[in-house]
């Protein structure tokens, strides 16, 4: 049997991928509605109104990964810091 | 697991660093009626990824993404974000699909045609030619750093590399016109956007199919997680007969079985060395297993050659081991496939029966109505229209719903591919009627009447 990953190179890869995935999902839906270039020229952003359509798919898509790996990341760290202990009374197992 | 376990396992990683290196995982070449089914899935697969952006269509690639001018390219289909319905509907289609596969055969989707599948399958194969099968390379690893590992390794790193690379190259290809990015790429001018994505892209291949392997379906991958839930008892699993392989043990081929009270399984342990998620597929079903199947022919090659019956490890049902009927089709399958097919007929009929045309029509809002020196009543509309042909149209505008409404209209005239508004004032006689009258706006293609949207809206008289 092959050893396991151990619980913080879980954590990093699961909140990498499914961060990644729903990225990708919410990028897609959202770009499908919204034109990125008309958001950038109204946003009175000198940056935003300068770059290209790609770059400006781009800065969304990693806007939205950054976002929710911050999601994922935080509950994953909620669910690994719990105090699990306390909240058993002795001699009950979780399993 | 009990709590302290659990908390042992949640400590393990605290001052760790940050990639400890798994067993790994050395999966043996097969040869078999499912190694050959795989091959022919890589070979589709990855050929029409790979191929299909290299088609042309009336001058133009057959499939792009041209996300700077908001349309998508499928051969003879120019798709706006105005049908985004599609996209919609293409998502619950896939999403149905998972459903329909899973119910009838389990794992199909992760064994033949995922992603990280077939492109690990592609490395794999990459890795067998250039440092041999299963033994060669566990030798490969542990032996000492000389010529033959250097040569070896470094000539496999180049052809992951270059492939990954290509990869990316494609990727970015969908988006830009892959010959004019191969130009660019000759001539290194290439988009600073454009050479991120295709080291992003190839670099993500890369890890994917070159390290993380089956980690990825392990750990990372939300389908191998949920996937058990839409298993039933008559679901097509991989599993190992028990009742007739136990007890397992090794024996000589001329040896009978019977005598030596042994089952059919003689423990050559090749349906763990060809498992490329290193798993024992003779202790059950385990959430790590892919359904790829390369135990089913490696088991039965050995099966061959004892001259025992093949299928000790096979595709099967729960019920069926347990000695019960096996019924393949049944309701819930019947059901997904049902919606699934009426989905895609019905995604198919409304794409190709699709008007190339779209209007909207807007209502003027700084006023409800205006009123004329000739006691005629004025309302204004803008009128906005898409020509999603491949050819100049001449459309026209029609507007009913009112007796005595006139609209001065000339022929809308539109480029392929181009969007256009118009300002519409219309004009109508002073009635008894107060407040809103719906109106009917309906454009037409001059030259095919039948080629028409219609929309509704309201006209204004004074309250």
């Amino acid at each position: 049997m092959p050893k396991h990953w151990n619980w913080r190179q879980r954590s990093v890869a699961m909140v990498a991928w499914a961060s990644f995935l729903g990225a990708c999902l919410a990028t897609m839906l959202f770009f499908a509605a919204f034109d990125p270039q008309i958001i950038a020229a109204a946003s009175h952003v000198q940056v935003l109104e300068d770059v290209s359509a790609t770059a400006l798919y781009s800065i969304g898509f990693f806007f939205f990964w950054a976002i929710t790996a911050v999601s994922s990341g935080v509950t994953a760290w909620l669910i690994r810091t719990e105090r699990r202990k306390a909240q058993f009374p002795t001699g009950t197992s979780e399993s | 697991m009990s709590n302290d376990d659990f908390l042992a396992t949640r400590g393990e990683g605290v001052g760790q660093s940050l990639y400890i290196k798994e067993d790994k995982v050395y999966p043996k070449a097969v040869k078999g009626v499912f190694a050959h089914l795989r091959n022919i899935a890589m070979v589709v697969l990855l050929g029409l990824f790979y191929g299909v952006v290299w088609l042309q269509w009336d001058n133009r690639q057959a499939v792009l993404f041209d996300l700077p001018a908001r349309k998508f390219y499928v051969w003879g289909w120019t798709f706006w974000p105005q049908d985004f319905i599609y996209l919609a509907l293409l998502l619950i289609i896939a999403g149905l699909s998972l459903f329909f596969f899973t119910a009838l055969a389990g794992r199909l989707w992760c064994g033949y045609a995922c992603p990280q599948t077939v492109w690990t399958e592609a490395f794999l194969l990459m890795e067998r030619w250039t440092e041999g099968d299963r033994n060669k390379r566990m030798k490969l690893d542990k032996g000492q750093w000389n010529a033959n590992k250097v040569l070896r390794k470094s000539a496999k790193q180049f052809l992951w590399i270059t492939f990954a690379l290509w990869t990316g190259f494609t990727f970015v290809g969908y988006f830009t016109p892959i010959r004019e990015l191969a130009g660019d790429i000759v001539q290194l001018n290439v988009g600073p956007w454009a050479t991120f994505w295709l080291l992003f892209y190839g670099f993500a291949t890369y890890g994917n199919a070159g390290f993380l392997r089956e980690q990825v379906c392990k750990y990372m991958c939300p389908y191998a997680r949920f996937q058990s839930a839409m298993f039933d008892k008559d679901t097509l699993i991989i599993s190992y007969d028990e009742a007739r392989g136990e007890p397992r043990g090794s024996r000589k081929k001329s040896a009978d079985r019977q005598d030596l009270g042994l089952g059919d399984c003689i423990d050559c342990t090749l349906c763990v060395q060809v498992c490329p998620t290193g798993i024992d597929i003779r202790e059950g079903l385990q959430e790590e297993c892919i359904a790829c199947a390369a135990c089913i022919d490696a088991c039965d090659e050995v099966m061959v050659k004892m001259n025992y019956p093949k299928g000790l490890i096979r595709y099967t049902t729960q019920n069926a081991l347990q000695g019960k009927k096996a019924r393949v089709l049944r309701p819930r399958l019947m059901i997904y496939g049902l919606l699934l097919l009426s989905l895609l007929v019905g995604l198919v009929m409304s794409i190709s029966n699709r008007t190339p045309l779209r209007m909207e029509v807007v209502r003027d809002r700084n006023a409800l109505y205006r009123e004329l020196a000739d006691q005629r009543i004025e309302n204004v509309y803008t009128v906005r229209a898409i020509n999603m042909s491949e050819s100049p149209q001449t459309y026209q505008l029609l507007v009913s719903g009112l007796p005595g409404l006139s609209a001065d209209v000339p022929p809308l005239e539109i480029k392929p591919g181009e969007a256009a508004a118009f300002p519409i004032r219309l004009q109508a006689e002073r009635t008894t009627q107060a407040g809103s009258v719906p109106v009917q706006f309906v454009l037409q293609d001059a030259d095919e009447p039948d080629n028409q949207v219609i929309r509704d809206s309201k006209f204004f008289f004074p309250f």
